[in-house]
């Protein structure tokens, strides 16, 4: 397993949108659109959801925090605009709920590790005490961490203001500032899909079934995601592809595998990794043979 | 004092409504049943008719019998003397629709046809 890490660890400021939902009725709000049941959130819990359209599609993943009885709704920036509308569009006239834009007021910070304490020793944080589902206030900071197979992934939700603080504790520590080409490449080495790759498809295409909240009731594209699960497991499956040359977002013809569809593609200017959707499914691990001729190995991604 | 800051912390809200002046069509049959259901309360009570996210295809019908709120963010309509409001908000969402009324044991009551929306749920009461 390879991580690609330059050092220990890199860093990278997401440009996220970031919504709060205040009032009474925010999580009612909320959880009458998005696909995953978020009633049962509790404060400072952290959870990831899509929004879908009728169709049972991916129009919008995010990751929400319920904090002192609000919510901090992260999405993708191309799609907060519709996002939001949604959201304010679908608060009833008795009920409490304001939508408000906080995307001048706090920012994402992304740190890929392979040893999260040397990191976090500068902020007096253990990684023990960091978990993916729930956030640890510290100062103004809200802090997660997920542990993937090739690194450890810790989100940090931090004002604005605190950015440039922030910035010089984590050189300090020796990570490096990386841009989001770099993020890119190191989020499909980890099999993260982005809204790049979900956007149009249906959850249990890209793996991302648990996502989705059967025994909730109606929300968009609830119908879909029950027929599909009924039908049993999907037809699709997602890969990782390594392959020496970089590959193009769209439909590429494999001999022996058929059709898969790239949806993102990053290099480090050795190797280009890629996320695609393929037809029919391939097992663990195949070799590709590439139309221009080269070689790639691709690699299922069962869970993301 | 935390990220969200307390009290003092202050961000713009967003507000994506526009506003249209409302028209709604009635049945004669859900102009029967409407009289009923007010029961002689016309004076101080009002039927409100409005849209909130959820179902299936993204918005949700309301209707419900209220106290008169008196607020100028509702659009007040007359319809056979019966006063009828819908809020602001939801007046591009439900400007257009007939509200008819059915009288049978199964699937009846209070239906919207709404010749806006791009989609329904066979329920009847989501649309998108």
């Amino acid at each position: 397993m390879t991580n690609y890490l330059n050092g220990n660890s890199e860093h990278f400021i997401l440009d996220s949108s970031v919504t709060l939902l205040k009032g009474l009725d925010s999580l009612k709000v909320i959880d009458r659109t998005v696909s995953t049941n978020l009633t049962r959130m509790d404060n400072l819990g952290r959870q990831s959801t899509l929004f879908c359209d009728a169709n049972g599609r991916i129009v919008d993943q995010v990751s929400i925090i319920f904090i002192d009885g609000q919510l901090l709704v992260i999405s993708d920036k191309e799609e907060s605009h519709e996002t939001r509308k949604k959201l304010v569009t679908g608060v009833s006239w008795d009920e409490d709920c304001q939508v408000l834009n906080a995307d001048d007021a706090i920012t994402q910070i992304l740190i890929v590790c392979k040893n999260p304490d040397l990191v976090l020793a500068k902020f007096l944080i253990e990684s023990v005490n960091l978990r993916n589902d729930r956030v640890l206030e510290h100062g103004d900071l809200l802090i997660s961490m997920k542990k993937y197979n090739h690194c450890h992934i810790i989100d940090i939700m931090a004002p604005k203001e605190q950015l440039d603080g922030l910035l010089t504790s984590l050189e300090e520590s020796r990570s490096k500032l990386g841009n989001l080409g770099r993020w890119d490449f190191l989020r499909i080495n980890n099999g993260i899909p982005s809204l790049l790759d979900s956007r149009g498809k249906l959850p249990g295409d890209l793996g991302m079934g648990d996502l989705i909240s059967l025994d909730k009731g109606c929300y968009p594209g609830q119908e879909i995601h029950a027929r599909m699960d009924s039908r049993g497991k999907s037809s699709k499956q997602m890969l990782m592809i390594k392959s020496e040359t970089k590959l193009e977002v769209g439909k590429i013809l494999i001999d022996d595998v058929g059709r898969i569809f790239v949806t993102s593609s990053a290099t480090n200017g050795e190797i280009s990794l890629s996320l695609a959707i393929c037809d029919s499914i391939i097992g663990d691990r195949a070799l590709l043979n590439l139309p221009d001729g080269t070689k790639a190995v691709a690699e299922m991604l069962t869970s993301v | 004092m935390g990220i969200l800051g307390g009290e003092g912390f202050s961000l713009p809200v967003v507000t994506e409504t526009p506003i249209v002046d409302v028209d709604l069509q009635f049945s004669e049959s859900a102009k029967k049943a409407l009289k009923e259901n007010m029961n002689g309360d016309e004076d101080t009570h009002v039927l409100v008719i409005s849209a909130q996210s959820g179902g299936c295809s993204g918005y949700l019908y309301d209707m419900k019998i209220i106290e008169d709120p008196k607020d100028n963010n509702f659009q007040r309509l007359n319809v056979d003397g019966i006063p009828v409001v819908v809020h602001n908000k939801d007046s591009s969402l439900l400007s257009g629709i007939l509200v008819d009324y059915k009288d049978t044991l199964m699937g009846g009551g209070f239906q919207i046809n709404n010749p806006n929306a791009d989609r329904s749920c066979g329920c009847g009461q989501s649309f998108g």
